[in-house]
């Protein structure tokens, strides 16, 4: 098996055919790392992460992820390569607002058979991880419609880590929180998803966050499409 | 899981699911009352007679003598003198001659003079014969013998009193009120029009018209009920006959016979063919009504459509969060596809409730101002398939918008629209 976790040679992309959006000369991240990115919006970090999640392929380069080239799968064999081995916290989070906080959790495992291996009892894995993501015992059984953004935030979190799939993605997960609140998310979030030991990607604009990560990159600088 | 996420969306949009299975609901149930009724009517007019070999009345058209001698819907244009009922009913062949006389009513029934042989030799249904739920055929002059849904609309008793209404309208315009019958037998209920019948001797019809003529009363020329009693009672005419042979062999000939009959225009049917004749001609309508029926089940379904479609927009985020999570396209496309027919199944099996307790609650009514003898809970094998072509239409119905959900979910991969 790989220890690389994602490995990215000379990648270019671009959303029509006569732009580059993205040209990245090499970026490796080793399994468990915790990596903060730096970008701003416009800086090609929504398009990166769709090519780690393997939404889109690369238009020329290599991107390999846990050693299987994303590039050369079928749509249908990358969706089921994303369910089976990243969990994605979306910006807005992405509840389905009918379910309840446990049954948003567990959602994720329907439909990726190694995560849903590494899980013996679906319920209190989930009850665990919210938990230990702060969330009270008492929010755990409620619709995701009626809790709080920061609430929210913990189950979303939760979903991404239930069945410890290799790595992380968090896009901008924090913008909608105060500071305090952040941080205390940030270290939950990095202590559960180290206990889980997957990676963790974590995206945003806000420098402030990178000391809770071992490396810091910045978008602005890996990508030679903006820089030029 | 994907059941449970069908159910907690389906349940999230509650009001127009409903209202969307509602629809459904209303046009299956439509849908198989037409078929119930239609059905119903066709066994209650197969069961009416039975055991009747020919019928014979003035000539006129078959399918006009069928209905007014044996439905007891619309009139005789002519009626056959009693001469010619006693030939016929001499004839080596025949076994028995009911006849019968039509023209008065009581308060919307039908008053009908015959003889004793109508409660021996009249069939119906399965061959049954008339039995009686209290009392005994008629003996005197104004005896009356009434049909159960008469005797259950009036509240009507042995012994009571009833006056007989000259004509057949609804409404009692001209009474023969001078001279008032007495019940003595109310017969069992049929669910043939017997049971909506005034039964009584010829000789009476012939007694309370003793004074009238052209169907007008005779002024000054009164005769009161007793004295009627000692005149010449024998019947002059009679409206029809119901002819029983002793070999049905011997049908056609007879029929053949009667109508070469020289003594007066007549007309012979054989019940049996007349009635294929009349379903012909209802065969139309009846068809225009399931034609009817079928389109407002497509209306039904083509508004789940609508409402599954319209919802898509709405459920765009729900499905791509869906998607992020690792579902595949089709599995999207299936829970659509599982919503469709859940809406369906459920509103098809409302539908069925909806129209059993209609037809409970409307049974009574059916029964007595038309007839129609429905039985609620006779669901059959025709039925269930028409339910069950419901369905399956219903979850087809459901591809289109899973289709759409699916390609939908293809282009808007990850990208989640809020």
């Amino acid at each position: 098996m790989s220890e690389a976790l994602i490995e990215l040679r000379n990648l270019t992309f671009g959303w029509t055919r006569n732009r580059v959006d993205l040209d990245i000369a090499a970026l490796d991240i080793a399994r468990g790392a915790r990596v903060f990115v730096r970008g701003a919006s416009g800086s090609g970090k929504s398009t990166l992460l769709s090519l780690l999640a393997g939404v889109n392929v690369p238009r020329s380069g290599t991107l390999r992820v846990l050693g299987q080239a994303l590039g050369s799968l079928s749509g249908a064999a990358r969706d089921r390569f994303r369910a089976e081995h990243i969990g994605y916290v979306f910006q807005q989070f992405n509840l389905l607002p009918y379910l309840s906080a446990r049954d948003n959790v567990v959602l994720g495992l329907n439909f990726s058979r190694e995560r849903a291996a590494r899980v013996a009892n679906r319920k209190a894995m989930a009850d665990e991880l919210l938990q230990r993501l702060g969330l009270d015992a008492r929010h755990i059984g409620a619709l995701a419609s009626e809790l709080s953004v920061g609430q929210q935030q913990r189950v979303a979190a939760a979903r991404a880590l239930i069945g410890a799939p290799e790595l992380i993605i968090a896009d901008e997960p924090t913008s909608a929180l105060d500071a305090d609140t952040r941080d205390q998310f940030l270290s939950l979030l990095i202590d559960a998803s180290t206990a889980a030991g997957s990676a963790v990607l974590f995206v945003s604009h806000d420098y402030g966050l990178r000391s809770h990560f071992d490396t810091t990159l910045d978008l602005h600088t890996l990508n030679r499409a903006r820089a030029a | 899981m994907l059941l449970k996420i069908a159910r907690s969306s389906l349940y999230n949009r509650r009001v127009s699911a409903l209202l969307t299975l509602l629809t459904i609901a209303i046009s299956v149930a439509l849908l198989l009352a037409v078929e119930r009724v239609r059905v119903e009517t066709r066994n209650s007019f197969s069961n009416t007679i039975a055991g009747i070999d020919l019928i014979v009345g003035a000539r006129t058209g078959p399918v006009q003598l069928l209905l007014y001698s044996v439905f007891r819907i619309g009139d005789a244009t002519n009626n056959i003198r009693y001469a010619t009922y006693e030939e016929i009913a001499k004839h080596p062949q025949v076994a028995f001659a009911i006849p019968i006389s039509l023209g008065d009513s009581h308060r919307g029934f039908r008053v009908i003079g015959t003889t004793a042989d109508y409660f021996e030799h009249f069939r119906f249904g399965d061959k049954r014969t008339l039995e009686f739920a209290a009392g005994e055929p008629f003996a005197d002059l104004y005896d009356a013998v009434v049909g159960a849904e008469v005797a259950r609309a009036l509240g009507y008793t042995l012994g009571q009193q009833i006056v007989v209404a000259h004509g057949t309208g609804r409404v009692d315009i001209t009474r023969h009120d001078d001279k008032p019958f007495r019940i003595v037998g109310i017969l069992a209920r049929t669910g043939t029009p017997v049971d909506r019948s005034v039964h009584v001797s010829l000789q009476a019809i012939e007694a309370i018209h003793i004074d009238w003529q052209s169907g007008a009363r005779l002024p000054g020329r009164a005769v009161d009920a007793e004295t009627a009693r000692t005149m010449d009672l024998q019947p002059k005419a009679v409206t029809a006959v119901f002819v029983g042979l002793k070999s049905r062999v011997a049908a056609f000939s007879i029929q053949r016979q009667i109508n070469e009959f020289r003594g007066e225009p007549l007309l012979a049917i054989m019940p049996g063919i007349t009635l294929a004749q009349l379903w012909s001609l209802i065969g139309v309508a009846e068809n225009a009504l399931r034609l009817v029926a079928a389109c407002v089940v497509v209306a039904g379904i083509l508004g789940m459509i609508t409402a599954l479609v319209t919802t898509l927009n709405e459920r765009r985020r729900e499905m791509a969060i869906l998607r992020s999570l690792g579902a595949r396209p089709w599995q999207i496309g299936v829970l659509l596809v599982i919503e469709a027919a859940v809406l369906t199944a459920l509103g098809a099996a409302v539908g069925v409730i909806v129209l059993l307790l209609g037809m409970v609650a409307l049974a009574p009514w059916l029964a007595s101002a038309y007839g129609i003898f429905i039985q609620p809970f006779a669901m059959g094998v025709p039925e269930l398939m028409l339910v069950g072509a419901v369905v399956v239409f219903g979850i087809l119905a459901g591809l289109v918008p899973a289709l759409m959900a699916y390609s939908r979910s293809l282009s808007d991969g990850l990208s989640i629209r809020v």
